[in-house]
């Protein structure tokens, strides 16, 4: 299986090595660019996210220290910022290695070697997931380091390491939540790749994107939330609907068959 | 003896093949052994379904596979000696012929076949294989999934309707492949057409009422004793022999007929006995008629 994952994997930064690069850096540059402004002028901040920002930094950052709002928005709404990008790219991936074996029929070729139905659908979700979490690792070299390493090196914001950690592990989760859901209802329902304007392809992207927009809104409007709570409830759920639908492997990679073969 | 010990025989125990609740083919009751065994049958009778049975792409509806004795189950040890060409290609339209080459060797890894390169050669594909696949031609793709399909070195390898997009030359190398690959391997074809193959030194399984049955069993089925002949001369058959046999002349120097019995055909033999018979064609036209759509 892992050797499956791996083939994959290699394929996939084959194929497409520029996309899943150039990427990153463009959605980079976009948060560069909100942070520049947020640090520029704050009051072009909406008053919701100001008033989120305060609270954050009420809550995360010792009083005495002059800690400016920019610097709570890298630290605390940047990575759930960067989970949005990374349910974005983690769906595009998905998306994208699911149709390519469907349209080449490889996936046919695997499942009449040794690797077991299941194992072929986990393998390829875990590639999926792995594609999304290097992306992800990607985009906080090149948008969230500078930003960390300056507030690190030059400013005497104190930061707790735990809240480092969760905060970094977040937008992680939210990438292996969404390419392993995506990848499986891709499997299930294939008939959703056919085309991009179809309903469900927009459903499907609407649902890939919901957790993190969804966590975005609720620590931008609940900022006393502690998102580790966040973080186990999204891992917890994630590991939960990849058990049910891996045991329901058989049945999805059937359907993705009889469907491509219509 | 136990069937353990008998290599490369496929053995099909009531067979019900399909989706659901939509049956292609029932009660498949087949014995397959080494060589080259032809799956004739017109589109939409099942092939790739049965196919796809075969190899565990898809679960039976009801009834047993068994390798060489092993039944076949979702990840089962018999899989390792399975490879498939499919209807689609089952290669990556955004890589070369070679990475895909490499891709496919990766994946069998310990079991690969050492014919590759001479197929990359006989194919005349050796010179362009950093070209992207979705680049090459119908027929180009066509034969690198053929080559892909025997990377691995197994013993039962399944190839449905390979032929789709080859010209002549392609055909009649990749025919000669086939029959240099076939000893000790146990290799199954599916095709709507016929004249490719050397259907004499192959089994011949046919795709009619619903379950796939020995050729010699449906023609007899259909045509009782009656035989059809399609026959070229080097000279003119007499008159009168094709008035007593109500012989059809259908080109020069050839004619066809339907015989009541083996009796009556070696009658027409005897009668035409001294005259130069350049071939005889007895099984193509039969398929034919229970292949067309």
């Amino acid at each position: 299986m892992s050797n499956l994952i791996k083939l994959i994997v290699n394929r996939v930064l084959k194929e497409n090595w520029k996309g899943l690069i150039l990427s990153p850096i463009m959605y980079a540059f976009l948060f560069s660019l909100i942070v520049l402004i947020s640090a520029a002028s704050p009051e072009l901040l909406t008053g919701i996210t100001r008033s989120s920002l305060e609270k954050s930094r009420e809550q995360l950052f010792d009083a005495s220290k002059n800690i400016e709002l920019w610097q709570v928005f890298v630290m605390v709404q940047g990575m759930f910022f960067l989970a949005v990008i990374t349910s974005i790219n983690a769906f595009n991936i998905s998306t994208y290695t699911i149709k390519e074996e469907l349209r080449n029929n490889t996936i046919e070729v695997y499942l009449a070697s040794r690797l077991s139905v299941k194992k072929v659908g986990l393998s390829i979700a875990l590639a999926n997931s792995l594609l999304s979490i290097t992306q992800y690792v990607f985009l906080t070299i090149f948008s969230m380091l500078p930003c960390l390493i300056y507030l690190i090196l030059w400013s005497d914001t104190e930061f707790a390491p735990l809240t480092f950690v969760i905060t970094f592990s977040f937008p992680c989760l939210i990438g292996l939540f969404v390419s392993i859901n995506v990848s499986y209802i891709c499997l299930y329902y294939p008939s959703i790749l056919t085309s991009e304007l179809s309903l469900g392809y927009r459903v499907l992207r609407a649902l890939a994107l919901a957790p993190s927009i969804i966590v975005l809104t609720i620590i931008t409007a609940i900022p006393q939330i502690q998102p580790i709570i966040l973080a186990v409830s999204i891992s917890s759920l994630t590991i939960l609907i990849m058990i049910v639908l891996t045991w329901n492997m058989d049945l999805a990679l059937n359907r993705s068959v009889i469907l491509n073969s219509n | 003896m136990t069937e353990r010990w008998i290599t490369g025989l496929i053995k099909i125990n009531s067979l019900d093949i399909g989706y659901k609740k939509n049956i292609v083919s029932r009660n498949i009751n087949l014995e397959i052994g080494t060589g080259i065994s032809l799956f004739f049958g017109k589109n939409g009778t099942g092939k790739t379904t049965f196919f796809r049975t075969l190899t565990g792409i898809m679960l039976p509806l009801n009834g047993n596979i068994y390798y060489d004795g092993d039944k076949l189950r979702d990840g089962s040890i018999v899989k390792d000696d399975i490879s498939i060409l499919t209807h689609k290609s089952g290669l990556y339209s955004n890589l070369t012929i070679r990475e895909n080459l490499d891709y496919w060797k990766s994946f069998y890894r310990n079991n690969l076949s050492t014919i590759t390169e001479a197929l990359l050669r006989e194919f005349d594909l050796n010179n362009i294989t950093d070209r992207v696949v979705r680049t090459l031609s119908k027929g180009q793709t066509q034969k690198l999934a053929i080559i892909r399909s025997l990377i691995p070195n197994v013993k039962y390898i399944f190839l449905d309707e390979p032929l789709n997009g080859l010209d002549v030359k392609s055909k009649i190398k990749f025919s000669e492949i086939l029959y240099e690959l076939k000893k000790n391997k146990t290799i199954l074809i599916s095709t709507h057409g016929f004249s490719d193959f050397d259907i004499e030194n192959s089994n011949k399984f046919i795709f009619y009422n619903q379950t796939i049955e020995p050729y010699g069993k449906v023609v007899s089925e259909i045509w009782g004793d009656s035989i059809y002949i399609e026959i070229t001369m080097g000279n003119k058959i007499p008159q009168e022999v094709l008035k007593e046999f109500n012989i059809d002349e259908i080109g020069e120097c050839t004619y066809s007929c339907s015989f009541e019995s083996k009796v009556m055909k070696d009658k027409f033999y005897n009668k035409i006995n001294g005259l130069d018979i350049i071939s005889v064609k007895t099984t193509e036209n039969q398929l034919k008629s229970i292949l067309s759509d």
